[in-house]
């Protein structure tokens, strides 16, 4: 008797315990801490912010310094100025697929077709063509037509350069098409240009003159008359430039002020370059671009000096400001494409009149002599975008095309040499080993990029080495 | 109606026998239990047989057992003393009224055969019958430690056991790890059980490990004073009974209770003083400036380099110890009381402890105080039932210093300091702000601007960081002895603890300079279920079986409630609401886990001296995949006391004990929650140099899809270990050796294993990853001495532990948390160092072809071995682009050795040395510390030194392999010589150390006036703790760790340093 109470006792105990739902319910069946979807327009936020940060972060920083607009005055930047880089040093490759990336610009855009908003379509399709862009720009090949699709490519090939560049007129020209359908509105959403879907047009058409730009070392003449005749629907004034947003707000505030006025405070100064080619052309902006230093004069940075506040002047004021709306593509740009595009393919008035332009639009600078031609108005032409373009990467696609400026790398002596592109970063090489290959088997330039032999002025290259 | 019966007999016994119970007194058993050496045995437990009564002994060894003048018939019983560590005693006595003295020597039981430890969720063993190993560290050694810390207190206690304190500074965390690391993604630290409930010791960081301050890791709440034992669970077999919560093993506290007797009261209190135990090597010769020019000032608000490359410092010029003079003399004040005592059917145990550290940072903020308190009552309310309840509650408050990669570090801000600078004057004169040496003069207006480097003054007396912490566990138990072979039990545990923090930043600080704070609610709830039948039958004379199972429910639930704050509006108000509010950033977090599982435990001894065990969990957690929902942990072991076949008589002869042991176990590790489900982040972009941009812009909401791609299968990694051992005494068991192997293999460990980038996603977890763990452990203790006057032992013990990961699922290396270049290799041990290096001899991998320089060509021209540094023309080593691994962290073996003398039962002497071999360090505080020219190395700026000679020696090759340089901030210590620009390599240092973990003199006084001032004992002890350390290592401490308490281990990135203390500590007993 008493046994079976014992085992009724126990069992009953067991029974009254083990419910058989122990292991569900809230906060076992689903995480508390992540929203589990999300709407086209609260990624649409992150998918500019994400950009801003693949064009105009760190590479972009690191590439100032090559360009010799900035320089590298302490620690890790000291090395990256000279040239001294690994294979993890550039990891927009992988923020241009990530969350905010492509897989984000992809959502947007079925989304915007789901629900016919185009212009939310259309400007996805733009902001898609930039970063990806970028990346054939800085790394050549990469993977495209298979990226953010893991279930069926969970390793993507490398797309060639050429390929992703044709592929993104293409996307530019549906972006195009769908901004030009007036269907939908994306209003404050858009924080550039507040939706205007006129001005992203213009915008689309400047970027592909771009990047017909970046096809022209290889692809001669015809590169630049489709540069120019997409130059020529483009940016029409410095109102419509695309730039990004920033303010005082914490966590709003421009990249380049965090990183020089509050975290990395001694890194970088503006490069000696770049301060003497403004300080001897009696430019005008050197007081917006650089600060005094501390003899009261106008001072740049060597590659890789360390930091001497008495000779180095820091960013100036009105670029070092939190709430600074960083250039992305500008009117600037447009003119000086169509002036660079018109030379090129023999129209020295039209470059002529389009430099003028742009001066006058920066810095209310005087029109070139009616006489300057050949060699010295491009010349002239790409001093004025090397200004003009101040902390902008395009600067280092120039000098890749052209070897504008002349630059002389840092540590010239021992073979310094300015990188002709980036490495994939170690995030992809290890996940994807059969499409990318190892540093030192990757090739080091890019397609689009053969080595320069003679600068514009027609003096040798000196840092472009094959 | 039986019940009743009974009383009335007993009711009837008493009347009959009351005349002469009236007469007679009651007799009182007493005595004194001593062991070699005269020392008294506390805590043994004294038992007269067939009574139901007994007595635990006191301090001193006394025992004393009333027993009542109805019960005292002249009858002879036997008086049995069981200790912990000793053979169990027998004599008999005659119980006649008054006073009958019985007292006892005890001798050791080298091996503790006979002894019942618990082994988990409810079960318990003898030892001689285990087939897995189990350590068991008494209360003696936790007191004797010193420590504060329970889990520190357990340092070179048990081979096999690492115990780091991450730091020396008050209410520092501790890490402990058993036969080495088994998972990647989780802890490598055993869980806690105390008294059967399974209990929280995790480390929650406010802010990152890498900078911050130091956490609690939260065992620390416990009051060592109040252990009775513990026995760590080593391997797999041994743990298995914890399923997929013990794949890192398992460490079971017993806290004290009360016994029967007369109520017993000890009070100890003890005084320490703690000091930092090491210098630092600083240059003392150049003065802040670059390229040899002085860093002037022109006026307030005037920026200066970081850097110490300027002129050499004119004579006279005063220079400060910037290490040094951030330390003082620290000090501890601990007291603790406990009252225990029972009486047949019940007992009681009640602990008060109060600890107050003053850490040895200057300045007061930097102390550490836990008040404890721990109740405890059993009561047997018949023969077959008895219940219990304990109840432990702590009160702890922290103040820790700012750390580590950390604009507001103490020894980052601190060490940078050129030598002439006085960082003492902290606040400028005119302005009263904050000033640095990188910003001498605050302009009037700089309130909100960066210093570049806090000033480490500012750092310990401006910025505050707060832990304040209530804590409370406990359970309540029920035993039923259902039947004669069938027993219930029923634990029924809870673990509730609430952490409030602060981290705040006050304005001019560098790392955000408008002030920031973090407010965070850290609320950790267990509750554990516990259900378990035991039966148990002898079949015949050599048969014996016994039976466990059991049921196991247990929810684990988390929250975080945690926000930031930016931009002070008053400057030193530190509250959320004094911050602007739309600079407010939510880190909220919660987390619920619920773990459903079945045992079962099975066990026969045959012949009394062959005993199998064998059993098999079931587990199923709601963060495992639902479709691998159900998991199973099985385990098996033997063990042979082989000497009693051979006839041996235990104890005695030159072979005086031989037993064999083999076992094989597997248990788990759980995934963290919600790895099995995808989702969407909020919050911010960056390119990890800027602190980033939200997702959220312009009043504008913004999510991003997660980097982590959810996993729908995901299991518990499993640890499936293989051990064997062999436990010996000789020499009439003054001798006794014990020695285990093992052979375990980590598999399905998780990985967060990186998918490539162009899918969208960076990773996804995997059950991926295997490695392996080999090791043996050795313990030996020698009884040199047993006279009744002087008893000496010696003990050794000898762990190595062998990791190996062996396979990432195809990925190439992993970079772990807590640290900068920590991680996971195929074909290496966890945590190996991966980083850069000089280009060297067929070291890199592809074709090792750097800045068009072809290595191995010239290797091979120059016959120069793998390794040989390549030496480019200008004389210097150059950069290798291809991180590999430079180092590992693991240690090649560890070992202590103990000394214990005990004379004319008064004296102690005793000692621990703590040795390890290998462990490699990476000193990243002097490789960041050359780059601004303040370490010591690079006082030799200016000369010329020899790649492979003078400088980095080995074998050298290339084309300028030979060639003296000079080295100065250009060439070298402000290039490739610093880590910030040269590779990581060359700070890789031996970890080596020998320390001297404790000494201690103790004088057990019983004089008269003792006696008379009503103790039975005044113990008196001198001890040190950490006294010595001899290390080759040249960073702050080959122990210390970035991380604290994180599985990536040997990382130095201006860690706050180690101490040594010494000890004054006075115990009154009665």
């Amino acid at each position: 008797m008493s046994r079976m109470k014992t085992l009724l006792v126990a069992g009953a105990a067991v029974a009254a315990t083990a419910c058989s739902d122990f292991l569900g319910g809230e906060k076992l069946d689903s995480d508390p801490n992540r929203p589990t979807s999300a709407q086209a327009a609260q990624l649409f936020t992150s998918i500019q912010v994400n950009s801003y940060y693949v064009v105009g972060g760190h590479a972009a920083r690191v590439l100032a310094m090559w360009m010799q607009q900035m320089a590298g005055t302490d620690r890790q930047y000291r090395g990256y100025d000279q040239y001294s880089i690994t294979e993890g040093l550039f990891g927009e490759y992988s923020a241009a697929y990530t969350g905010g990336g492509l897989i984000d610009m992809r959502a947007i855009q079925a989304d915007a077709e789901a629900s016919g908003n185009r212009v939310l379509g259309g400007i996805t399709k733009v902001w898609e063509a930039l970063a990806m862009g970028f990346l054939a720009d800085m790394y050549g090949d990469a993977s495209y037509s298979e990226a953010v699709d893991g279930d069926n490519h969970p390793t993507p090939i490398l797309d060639p350069q050429a390929d992703i560049y044709a592929a993104l007129q293409t996307v530019l020209d549906g972006a195009i098409s769908d901004l030009s359908s007036g269907q939908g509105s994306v209003g404050a959403l858009d924080l550039s240009l507040g939706g205007d879907a006129q001005a992203w047009i213009k915008v689309a058409h400047t970027l592909k003159a771009r990047l017909y730009l970046h096809t022209a070392e290889v692809g001669g003449t015809s590169a630049y008359s489709a540069a120019l005749a997409q130059a020529q629907l483009g940016v029409s004034s410095t109102a419509g430039d695309l730039n990004e947003y920033h303010s005082s707000a914490a966590g709003e505030e421009n990249i380049w002020w965090q990183f020089i006025a509050r975290d990395r405070d001694s890194y970088m100064r503006p490069g000696k370059f770049l301060v003497d080619l403004m300080v001897a052309r009696g430019d005008p902006r050197v007081g917006d671009y650089f600060q005094e230093n501390g003899n009261g004069g106008y001072g740049g940075a060597l590659p890789g000096e360390g930091l001497n506040t008495d000779i180095h002047s820091n960013l100036g004021l009105t670029r070092l400001d939190p709430a600074f709306a960083q250039p992305i593509l500008t009117y600037a740009e447009n003119q000086a494409i169509i002036a660079e595009a018109a030379y090129r393919t023999g129209d020295q008035p039209l470059a002529r009149s389009a430099l003028n332009a742009l001066r006058d639009s920066l810095w209310n600078g005087p029109p070139v002599s009616a006489s300057l031609s050949g060699a010295p108005l491009l010349t002239a032409i790409l001093e004025e975008k090397y200004i003009a373009l101040f902390q902008n990467y395009e600067v280092y696609n120039d000098w890749k095309r052209t070897c504008y400026p002349n630059l002389t790398p840092a540590n010239q002596s021992a073979g310094g040499n300015i990188p002709a592109r980036f490495t994939y970063p170690v995030a992809e090489r290890s996940s994807n080993p059969d499409n990318i290959p190892v540093t030192g088997a990757q090739p080091r330039r890019n397609a689009n990029d053969p080595v320069t032999a003679t600068s514009v002025d027609g003096s040798a290259c000196i840092g472009q080495k094959p | 109606m039986r019940h009743l019966i009974r009383l009335y007999t007993v009711f009837l016994a008493a009347l009959v026998a009351a005349p002469g119970a009236m007469a007679q007194q009651g007799a009182t058993v007493t005595g004194k239990v001593t062991a070699e050496g005269g020392a008294p045995v506390a805590f043994a437990s004294v038992v007269l047989m067939g009574m139901g009564l007994g007595a635990t002994t006191r301090e001193d060894g006394v025992f004393s057992i009333a027993v009542p003048a109805a019960r005292v018939t002249n009858q002879r019983v036997d008086v049995t003393v069981r200790a912990i560590g000793y053979q169990s005693a027998t004599q008999q006595a005659t119980l006649s009224s008054g006073t009958v003295t019985v007292n006892f020597a005890l001798t050791v039981n080298p091996l503790r055969l006979g002894e019942v430890v618990v082994t988990g969720a409810g079960t318990a063993s003898s030892i001689e019958r285990l087939g897995a190993v189990v350590s068991t560290v008494k209360s003696e050694e936790i007191l004797r430690s010193n420590e504060l810390n329970a889990v520190q207190a357990l340092a070179a206690k048990a081979p096999g056991v690492v115990v780091t304190s991450s730091s020396g500074e008050a209410g520092a965390s501790s890490f402990i790890m058993i036969r080495g690391q088994k998972s990647i993604e989780g802890t490598s630290q055993p869980i806690f059980v105390v008294d059967g409930v399974p209990v929280d010791n995790s480390t929650i960081v406010t802010t990152e490990p890498t900078a911050g301050t130091q956490a609690m890791n939260r065992m620390a709440d416990l009051n060592p004073a109040d252990i009775e034992s513990v026995e760590i669970l080593k391997g797999a077999a041994a743990a298995a009974i914890y399923g997929a919560r013990a794949g890192a093993g398992v460490v079971l506290i017993t806290t004290k209770r009360g016994q029967a007797g007369a109520p017993k009261w000890n009070y100890r209190v003890s005084y320490s003083q703690d000091e930092v135990n090491t210098d630092y090597p600083l240059q003392t010769k150049f003065g802040q400036g670059a390229g040899g020019a002085a860093a002037v000032c022109n006026g307030p608000g005037c920026r200066l380099t970081g850097a110490s490359f300027g002129p050499a410092l004119a004579a006279g010029t005063p220079t400060y110890d910037h290490f040094k003079e951030m330390f003082e003399t620290g000090n501890t004040l601990d007291n603790s009381l406990s009252l225990s005592g029972g009486t047949e059917r019940s007992s009681f145990y009640l602990s008060l402890g109060n600890t107050n550290q003053d850490g040895f940072i200057i300045a007061d903020n930097d102390k550490y105080t836990r008040t404890t308190a721990l109740v405890k009552g059993n009561l047997e309310l018949n023969e077959k039932l008895r219940i219990g309840a304990t109840v432990n509650f702590a009160d702890t408050h922290g103040s820790f210093i700012q750390k580590g990669s950390n604009l507001s570090g103490l020894l980052l801000g601190a060490l940078r300091t050129p030598p002439e600078f006085n960082n003492a004057e902290y606040i400028d004169p005119t302005t009263g702000l904050h000033r640095s040496y990188r910003y001498p003069q605050p302009t009037a207006t700089s309130q909100y601007l960066t210093r570049a480097y806090d000033n480490p003054y500012f750092i310990v007396h401006n910025i505050k960081n707060t832990s304040d912490v209530g804590r409370s566990f406990g359970n309540v138990n029920i035993d039923y002895a259902a039947l004669s072979w069938l027993t219930l039990k029923y634990t029924l545990g809870a673990d509730y603890s609430s952490d409030a923090r602060v981290e705040g930043l006050p304005p001019s600080n560098s790392t955000d300079p408008t002030g920031q704070i973090d407010r965070a609610n850290y609320t950790v709830l267990q509750i554990d279920h516990n259900l378990i039948a035991q039966a148990q039958k002898d079949w015949n004379d050599w048969t014996t079986t016994s039976l466990t199972v059991g049921q196991n429910l247990n929810s684990r639930k988390y929250e975080q409630l945690q926000v930031r704050g930016k931009g002070f509006i008053s400057p030193d108000l530190f509250q959320l609401s004094n911050t602007i509010s739309s600079n407010l950033l939510p880190l909220d977090y919660e987390s619920l886990v619920h773990l459903e599982s079945y045992f079962f435990e099975g066990k026969l001894d045959l012949w009394d001296q062959l005993y199998l065990t064998g059993g098999v969990r079931n587990d199923a957690s709601s963060t495992f995949g639902a479709s691998v929902r159900r998991n199973w942990f099985p385990k098996a072991s033997t063990a042979w006391e082989a000497s009693k076949y051979l006839g041996i008589r235990s104890g005695q002869g030159m072979l005086s004990y031989l037993k064999l042991r083999a076992a094989y176990g597997e248990t788990g590790r759980e995934p963290t929650p919600y790895q099995v489900f995808s989702g969407y982040a909020v919050g911010q972009f960056g390119d990890g140099w800027t602190t980033g941009l939200n997702n959220a812009q312009a009043g504008n909401a913004g999510i991003a899809i997660a980097a982590a791609k959810g996993q729908t299968r995901l299991k518990p990694e499993r640890n499936k270990e293989f051990e064997a051992g062999i436990d010996l005494a000789f020499f009439d068991s003054k001798v006794d050796l014990g020695v285990t192997i093992y052979d375990a293999k980590s598999s399905d460990v998780i990985l967060s294993l990186p998918v490539p980038p162009s899918t969208g996603y960076f990773s996804q977890v995997q059950n991926a990853a295997e490695m392996t763990n080999k090791g043996l452990e050795i313990a030996l203790n020698w009884r040199a001495v047993t006279t009744p006057a002087v008893a000496w032992t010696l003990g050794a013990q000898y762990a190595r532990n062998k990791n190996k990961v062996t396979d990432l699922r195809g990925a190439e290396q992993f970079y772990l948390g807590g640290t900068f270049n920590g991680g996971i290799k195929t074909g290496y041990a966890h945590g190996v160092f991966i980083d850069w290096d000089f280009g060297r001899c067929r070291y890199s991998a592809a074709s090792n072809v750097i800045d068009d320089l072809d290595v191995n060509a010239a290797c091979t021209a120059s016959s120069a071995p793998d390794g040989a540094l390549y030496i480019g023309a200008d004389g210097f080593p150059i950069f290798d682009p291809e991180p590999r691994v430079v180092g590992d962290p693991n240690p090649d073996w560890t070992g202590s050795l103990t000394s214990s003398l005990n004379l004319w039962g008064k004296w102690n002497v005793s000692a621990l040395v703590d040795y390890r071999s290998g462990g490699q360090i990476f000193n990243g505080t002097k490789g960041a510390l050359l780059a601004f020219g303040a370490h010591k190395t690079s006082e030799i700026r200016g000369e010329s030194r020899t790649f492979g000679k003078d400088w980095l020696p080995g074998p050298t090759t290339g084309p300028g392999a030979g060639q003296a340089v000079v080295l100065d901030e250009d060439t070298w210590f402000g290039n490739l010589g610093n880590w910030f620009v040269g590779p990581g390599s060359q700070f890789i240092e031996d970890g080596t150390f020998l320390k001297l973990r404790e000494l201690s003199v103790s004088y057990s006084l019983t004089a008269p006036f003792v006696q008379r001032a009503g103790f039975s004992t005044v113990d008196i002890r001198l001890a040190g703790r950490n006294l010595f350390t001899q290390t080759d290592y040249t960073g702050i401490d080959p122990e210390s760790n970035l991380g604290g308490a994180t599985s990536s281990r040997g990382n130095e990135y201006f860690n706050n340093p180690q101490s040594r203390s010494v000890v004054l500590s006075f115990a009154f007993n009665r």
